[in-house]
């Protein structure tokens, strides 16, 4: 059933066509889109056309890094210390995938849209950049991966250096678990 | 031996499409959403009102959520303006510029988050608006405990 509505494909290929209207219908776990091109902004969309497969590792890094966050903070926010977390964490995993330049090109591409002065954007930039910086670090010392990522997400957060606009009302969990 | 033979090629197809599935298959595929029915025993029923989203509280937002989308009050909208209208995004879904706003937070009490999510089309109007689980999943909610129990 998934298979039948996330496909590209009409009714027409289908011999239970007839059944549709009880086949076809989604419920409360399943919905019917094409594709999730139309959540990406202009930037991005011309760097899946012109780079498909490259394409497919940053939308596989993104889906992992928003896993991790859920993982770790059991919400995916904004503006807050999970939003922090996911960018720094997404930066240096396609850091690790793509090397620095390619990286940065989707990382800033994520964010051409948001208005310059957005303090969100500024946010967002501001611990791509940390992520970056991070795996730059891994890289040196020959320790660059998932696991060493999170951590050090983690730790930058508990010492208070990536920038967080609107702290959760309650620390988060994972966080509390580090202080000492 | 044939039969064999057909048998191996059959589950070797089967197990390269779940896989490539699993590369190709749009975001969606593993989300929850939640059906109106569902929505209206939880958190009720209130009338929209888009001062009241806009200031409200999560308590205020949820109870206007089943009212403003069985209404499709914002299809057709465009993004901006939505976010414009009912405020800056307090959840999130793939990007910033998808409007999205937590309805119940759980996370403090390792409990289910809730958002409501302005899903577009290719044009940046509001082509459906649902009820979406932020977070989390029973396998990630197994995740997460351990986590914390080995933190």
């Amino acid at each position: 059933m998934s298979a039948c509505l996330s496909a590209p494909l009409d009714m027409g290929s289908f011999y239970c066509a007839s059944e549709c209207k009880d086949l076809c219908r989604t419920d409360s776990t399943e919905v019917n889109h094409n594709s999730t091109y139309q959540y990406l902004n202009t930037e991005e969309q011309k760097l899946v056309a012109a780079h498909p497969l490259e394409a497919i590792t940053v939308y596989k890094q993104k889906n992992k890094a928003i896993q991790l966050t859920e993982t770790y903070f059991g919400h995916d926010g904004e503006d807050d210390e999970s939003d922090a977390f996911r960018h720094f964490v997404w930066a240096g995993l396609l850091y690790s995938e793509l090397g620095p330049d390619r990286a940065k090109v989707y990382l800033d591409a994520h964010e051409a849209e948001e208005s310059v002065k957005s303090p969100a954007r500024s946010m967002d930039l501001a611990n791509n950049r940390a992520g970056q910086i991070a795996a730059e670090r891994l890289t040196r010392l020959g320790s660059l991966n998932e696991n060493q990522i999170v951590n050090f997400a983690l730790k930058a957060l508990r010492n208070k250096e990536l920038v967080v606009i609107q702290p959760s009302a309650q620390m988060p969990e994972i966080l509390k678990k580090g202080l000492k | 031996m044939k039969m064999k033979a057909v048998l191996i090629g059959a589950c070797v197809l089967f197990t390269a499409g779940i896989g490539a599935a699993q590369i190709f298959s749009p975001f969606e595929y593993k989300q929850e959403f939640m059906d109106l029915k569902t929505a209206e025993k939880k958190w009720g029923h209130a009338i929209f009102d888009e001062k009241k989203f806009l200031n409200g509280t999560i308590q205020d937002r949820a109870s206007m959520a089943v009212d403003l989308i069985s209404r499709k009050k914002f299809v057709g909208e465009n993004l901006t303006e939505v976010q414009q209208k009912l405020g800056k995004n307090t959840g999130h879904f793939w990007s910033d510029f998808i409007p999205t706003f937590i309805i119940e937070d759980g996370a403090s009490q390792q409990k289910d988050t809730w958002q409501i999510v302005f899903l577009p089309d290719s044009s940046r109007r509001v082509k459906e608006v649902r009820i979406h689980k932020n977070c989390c999943s029973a396998e990630i909610w197994k995740q997460h405990k351990k986590i914390l129990e080995n933190h």
